[in-house]
């Protein structure tokens, strides 16, 4: 007979009293009061006594960026600062410019990493595509370049949209009110005016006037809530989403004055199925409300980046595409990838002056170290800039990335 | 699309200037290029660094790499 060998599983909670051994834990979800280990790094440099010439480029620090402790992927980060002097000779005001550059050495191992599938959604000026990917990548980018495993393209507006409606598939049936269908009127009048928007006209009942319709939605989902009222009401608009057709059941509620205006809410639906109810917020017979454009659309979050198409389009138009993000481009081994520029416009006082230059890199997320160096220069024709003091700081932060 | 070019040094304001040398959509044709100007300019005293950079339209681009005028040439290179 065979031997086989069952899954072990244990149904409830585990609880150890010592410690668990392990070369891996998989686990979806670890919460832990403290971790060992430096998870999150940080460690300080200093420079000094460096002299920089009239439009010389002058090395003020080199310096190692360590190995992430634990090996973890983890974004990283250079902040360089320096207090400098510059005397002038002269009692009248000079002005020029300062530049700091944080650059890194570009290292021998293959450096690109998986960004992920990137959708094409336009072109944009300037010779530039905008792609969307759903979820959060932004922690997958960093300074350099994208493409795929050989092209290098430029890249601007990255940016994150947590609720980003997909108003292809609106949830509301006739939303716009072209006829009277889909919708149940309960208490007062409901037409469809001119066949463009809806009104709904309190009757003499006690009860406000209010139509509904059910729509299918998905638990725990974020869904966005549209609603318009047109100026020629004589009451307020309430806008319900209930779990029931009873207003008394609703779970959110927008309002809209007799005014007139639009609104969206993004509305989180911890249901399976919704009802959008519209309500004659009077008690007055014959005070009406004229509605349109309801609409419930699915949100979803999605990372957008617009992507240089100098030297060909590396997103296709119509089928989605991988891309990767190259920190260094098209790099050979021996070149310095500059991460950081920072150009300061300065104007001096008399004779001896002081200033401070700062600023941050942010290099993407790794696991391996770097060999780095701050450089600076400057137009102070015939004049010397004297660093008296700079420190350099350098980060290390989880992010939840350790994709290879 | 990848650019090469190097950093002149000017006698007046603003005191420099980049200059693109020429554009590949290979990576082992851009190092090629990057040789020969640097062989090319091995002599020119104004020559600040060489620079690759990723074009962003037909007449711009951003650097991205920049190489010392005193990184050594590999050994493959041509004499200078």
């Amino acid at each position: 007979m065979a031997l086989v060998q069952r899954p072990k599983y244990i149904t409830g909670a585990l609880i150890v009293d010592g410690s668990i051994e392990a070369d891996q834990v998989k686990t979806d979800s670890l919460t832990a009061n403290k971790f060992k280990g430096a998870t999150e790094e940080q460690y300080f440099n200093k420079f000094s006594g460096q002299s920089i010439g009239f439009n010389t480029y002058v090395t003020l620090h080199e310096f190692d960026f360590p190995t992430p402790e634990l090996e973890l992927v983890k974004s990283q980060s250079i902040q360089a600062t320096f207090n400098g002097t510059l005397y002038t000779g002269t009692s009248s005001t000079v002005g020029s410019t300062v530049y700091l550059y944080i650059e890194v050495k570009v290292p021998d191992s293959i450096t690109y990493r998986d960004i992920g599938v990137f959708t094409h959604e336009s072109f944009q000026s300037g010779s530039y595509q905008r792609a969307y990917i759903t979820g959060n990548y932004l922690n997958r980018f960093g300074t350099g370049e994208v493409g795929t495993t050989s092209t290098y393209r430029a890249y601007r507006n990255l940016r994150f949209e947590q609720f980003y409606a997909l108003t292809a598939n609106n949830l509301v049936a006739n939303n716009s009110f072209a006829n009277t269908n889909d919708w149940t009127s309960v208490s007062g009048t409901f037409t469809s005016e001119y066949g463009v928007y809806g009104q709904i006209v309190q009757d003499a009942t006690a009860d406000k006037a209010h139509i509904y319709q059910q729509v299918t939605t998905t638990a725990g989902k974020t869904y966005r809530f549209d609603k318009t009222v047109y100026s020629q009401s004589s009451a307020n608009a309430r806008f319900h989403l209930s779990t029931s057709s009873d207003i008394a059941d609703a779970f959110f509620t927008g309002f809209i004055s007799s005014a007139g205006g639009s609104s969206q809410h993004n509305v989180k639906i911890d249901y399976d199925s919704v009802y959008v109810i519209i309500e004659n917020d009077s008690a007055t017979q014959g005070n009406l409300i004229a509605v349109d454009n309801v609409n419930l659309y699915l949100t979803e979050p999605r990372t957008y980046v617009d992507v240089s198409t100098s030297g060909g389009q590396v997103i296709h138009s119509t089928i989605p595409t991988r891309i990767y993000h190259h920190p260094y481009g098209s790099a050979s081994a021996g070149t310095w990838r500059v991460v950081k520029t920072l150009i300061t416009s300065i104007r001096t006082n008399s004779y001896t002056n002081y200033f401070t230059v700062d600023t941050e890199a942010f290099l993407g997320i790794e696991k391996t170290s770097h060999e780095c160096r701050i450089r600076a220069r400057h137009f102070f024709s015939g004049d010397t800039l004297n660093i008296t003091n700079g420190t350099v700081m350098m980060k290390s932060r989880m992010t939840g990335e350790q994709n290879e | 699309m990848i650019v090469v070019g190097y950093e002149r040094r000017l006698e007046n304001e603003p005191y420099f200037e980049y200059v693109e040398d020429s554009r590949h959509s290979e990576k082992e044709d851009a190092e090629s290029a990057m040789l020969a100007l640097r062989t090319a300019q091995a002599d020119n005293e104004d020559v600040l660094l060489f620079f690759y950079g990723v074009a962003t339209s037909d007449t711009e681009y951003e650097i991205n790499l920049i190489m010392d005028v005193d990184t050594p040439l590999p050994p493959s290179a041509p004499e200078v």
